[in-house]
């Protein structure tokens, strides 16, 4: 098979997985004659589903002894299959990156032989990179579960970012699709991970110069809409592998159907909605200081398609308005709907030396429709009596269309509310 | 009395800025012009003429703001320089904290065009792709060459991202007002070039290509999304963009397939 067939293929196998960022790492790698990273992650593309083409996404085989029912590569499915040598893609990832395509390598791979083999194919390729070819760009490696901590420390030795799917966001959701995984086993692999950054953080703080690991840290995903566990669940779930593994990143995946797929699976669209909306609630559980049990609330286990997570929740907490711009400590300005973790520190900057109104807010270009009804200004702000309205909810919402058009797209690469 | 300015480059703008202000030149005392307008058909007072109002007097700005200046530089907008001008001025009256106030008038031109500049160097990084050209004599390296058409004239900006990370390549990239040249060692600029001083295919397309339709989901379609971050004025620069068409137009059908034959 020719290299444009395999490529074909191993990539279509690997755009499963949404996460294509570059960013977080920074630096020269020692040793380095071409390639790095500048803590910016940079789009080189975007493919007409809206996503970022960022690193060469491929899989080194979509062979795979795993039988996953979500997952296009399992063993009983009937797709093609190809395998690359290791030599083949760090050509291709060279020969791409010298002429700006990509940021660097996002490297997966289906289960061949056993995991420790698996791993240390994937270790190869990055291994021939760094020291073979002197590269310096990015390197995102797939970790494998159940592989050997030696090829992980050497994984991450290579790599800026290591990665473990916990692939669905329940331990039964696991049994029903992916009977071969189970969430102790992923937990472990992230948890060493983790160790071993904290070891490599000690070790820095205390002035010595311990070789890299991961420095653009570890992430994970999560397919949602695959199963019926509701977003409560996918968001605890998400809350606590911030908290326990300091996850870099948690990626949500709308379920999208796959050629030749199991009976049981949705054979619909892609719930993309949904999807938007888990990661306006991740960005408000990580940098608007929400917490997980706040954001949905105990009779609806799911976010509002129709609304943001924030504005559905100033909805359900009227008391806590209006806030006054000119006063209100910031995370109280980070509460309120339609206006952005950048607004609120250009507001606080400006109201230092004079006091806003409401035409300053709508020169900063917040979400006045959305915001109006929640805040105090210097001026009089008459739509602040809406507060009481039993017709809020209309009010402040953006049209569905609008939502699909514009916002939507957004989400896969920040999730900005 | 108009005095009328045309800075040759970044560095005279700064110094006949400074030298106004501290004459005590009101902003509608001046006209400002971009060294690519023209020579001035009239010319006004002679800035020679102007001395200090107050000898002592300092005008101060911190960093920042100047890596700002020097960022809106570049935009084409051949009204950036009178913004420049009475921000500056008005900073030197006394209203310090200008900067901080995001909804005044100038100070929102001024961060937008600081922010379209910057967003045109991202997208610079992004987008230049390389050609490899073969080395001209027997044993020499081989050249990587891109095209590109930035909306504003960034070249310097951009170049060293290019030098930092292509460091052992010998590079160039050309756009209609400007080229950079790298040689493994120094970067050097020059003037705008055609689209037709660039080498026109690369071997390595095909596969480019092959990987841009591999990695598109069809049952994700979302036109406006990539369009809004993959402006179609740069289509004609990358090689990938040809497929686009093809891929939107098929994906509906790709999708019914797969959903028929899952049936």
């Amino acid at each position: 098979m020719d290299s444009q067939r395999k490529l074909a293929i191993l990539a279509d196998a690997a755009k499963y997985d949404a996460s294509c960022a570059s960013s977080g790492s920074k630096g020269k790698r020692s040793k380095s004659t071409f390639g790095n990273t500048e803590g910016m992650g940079i789009c080189h593309s975007y493919t007409p589903d809206g996503r970022c083409v960022s690193l060469l996404k491929i899989l080194l085989t979509n062979h795979c002894i795993y039988d996953c029912q979500y997952c296009i590569n399992r063993k009983s499915s009937g797709t093609r299959r190809a395998r690359f040598s290791v030599e083949e893609i760090v050509q291709l990832t060279i020969a791409f990156y010298r002429r700006n395509y990509i940021e660097g390598l996002f490297l997966s791979s289906g289960i061949i032989r056993s995991p420790d083999y698996t791993m240390e194919q994937l270790v190869m390729v990055a291994r021939a990179l760094r020291e073979d070819h002197r590269y310096g760009g990015y390197i995102h490696l797939k970790t494998i579960p159940n592989a050997s901590e030696e090829l992980i420390e050497q994984a991450g030795s290579y790599a800026d970012r290591l990665s473990v799917n916990v692939e669905l966001p329940t331990e039964s959701d696991l049994a029903q699709l992916a009977p071969e995984k189970k969430q102790s086993q992923i937990a472990e692999a992230m948890s060493g991970i983790r160790s071993r950054i904290d070891e490599y953080s000690r070790d820095k703080s205390k002035g010595m110069k311990p070789p890299r690991f991961v420095p653009a840290g570890q992430s994970t995903q999560m397919i949602v809409g695959a199963t019926s566990t509701p977003d409560s669940k996918v968001l605890s779930t998400a809350s606590q592998l911030y908290e326990t593994h300091q996850l870099r990143r948690v990626y949500y995946s709308a379920y999208s159907p796959i050629p030749d797929s199991h009976v049981r699976l949705p054979g619909k669209s892609p719930p993309l909605i949904r999807e938007h909306r888990l990661y306006q609630a991740d960005w408000l559980l990580r940098f608007y200081g929400f917490k997980a049990d706040e954001i949905t609330t105990g009779d609806d286990q799911n976010l509002s398609l129709d609304i943001d997570p924030k504005t559905a929740w100033a909805l359900g907490n009227r008391g806590f308005f209006p806030v006054d711009i000119n006063t209100a400590p910031k995370e109280a300005l980070l509460r309120i709907p339609g206006i952005g973790l950048r607004n609120v520190k250009r507001i606080l900057a400006s109201r230092r030396h004079h006091r806003l109104r409401t035409d300053d807010l709508q020169k900063l270009k917040v979400a006045w429709k959305r915001a109006r009804a929640f805040v105090v200004t210097a001026d009089h702000n008459p739509s602040l009596s809406d507060l009481d309205r039993t017709d809020l909810r209309k009010r402040v919402k953006t049209s569905d269309r609008q939502m699909m058009l514009f916002d939507a797209h957004a989400s896969a690469s920040s999730g900005e509310v | 009395m108009t005095y009328f300015f045309q800075p040759s480059d970044f560095d005279q703008f700064r110094l006949m800025a400074r030298k106004a202000v501290l004459a005590g030149l009101r902003p509608n005392q001046t006209s400002w012009h971009s060294p690519d307008q023209g020579e001035l058909l009239f010319k006004g007072a002679e800035i020679s003429h102007l001395s200090h109002q107050k000898p002592n007097a300092e005008l101060r700005v911190p960093q920042s703001f100047l890596t700002q200046v020097k960022t809106i530089w570049c935009h084409r907008d051949p009204s950036r320089l009178d913004v420049i001008y009475r921000i500056l001025w008005r900073v030197h009256q006394g209203e310090r904290h200008l900067l901080d106030c995001s909804s005044d008038d100038d100070v929102q031109s001024f961060k937008q065009m600081d922010q379209a500049v910057r967003r045109d160097v991202h997208k610079m990084k992004a987008f230049v792709r390389f050609r490899r050209v073969s080395a001209l004599v027997e044993g020499g390296p081989d050249c990587f060459v891109a095209w590109h058409c930035p909306d504003h004239r960034i070249a310097t900006l951009a170049a060293p991202f290019f030098a930092r990370r292509f460091g052992d390549m010998h590079w160039s990239i050309m756009t209609p007002t400007e080229s950079a040249h790298w040689d493994t060692e120094s970067l050097r600029f020059g003037p705008g070039a055609s689209r037709d001083d660039a080498p026109n295919a690369d071997e390595l397309e095909d596969l480019w290509r092959t990987y841009y339709r591999s990695i598109f989901n069809p049952a994700r379609l979302k036109v406006k999304a990539m369009k809004a971050e993959l402006p179609v004025r740069h289509w004609r620069t990358l090689p990938e963009a040809t497929e686009i068409e093809d891929l939107i137009r098929e994906a509906p059908s790709r999708v019914e397939e797969m959903f028929r034959k899952n049936r």
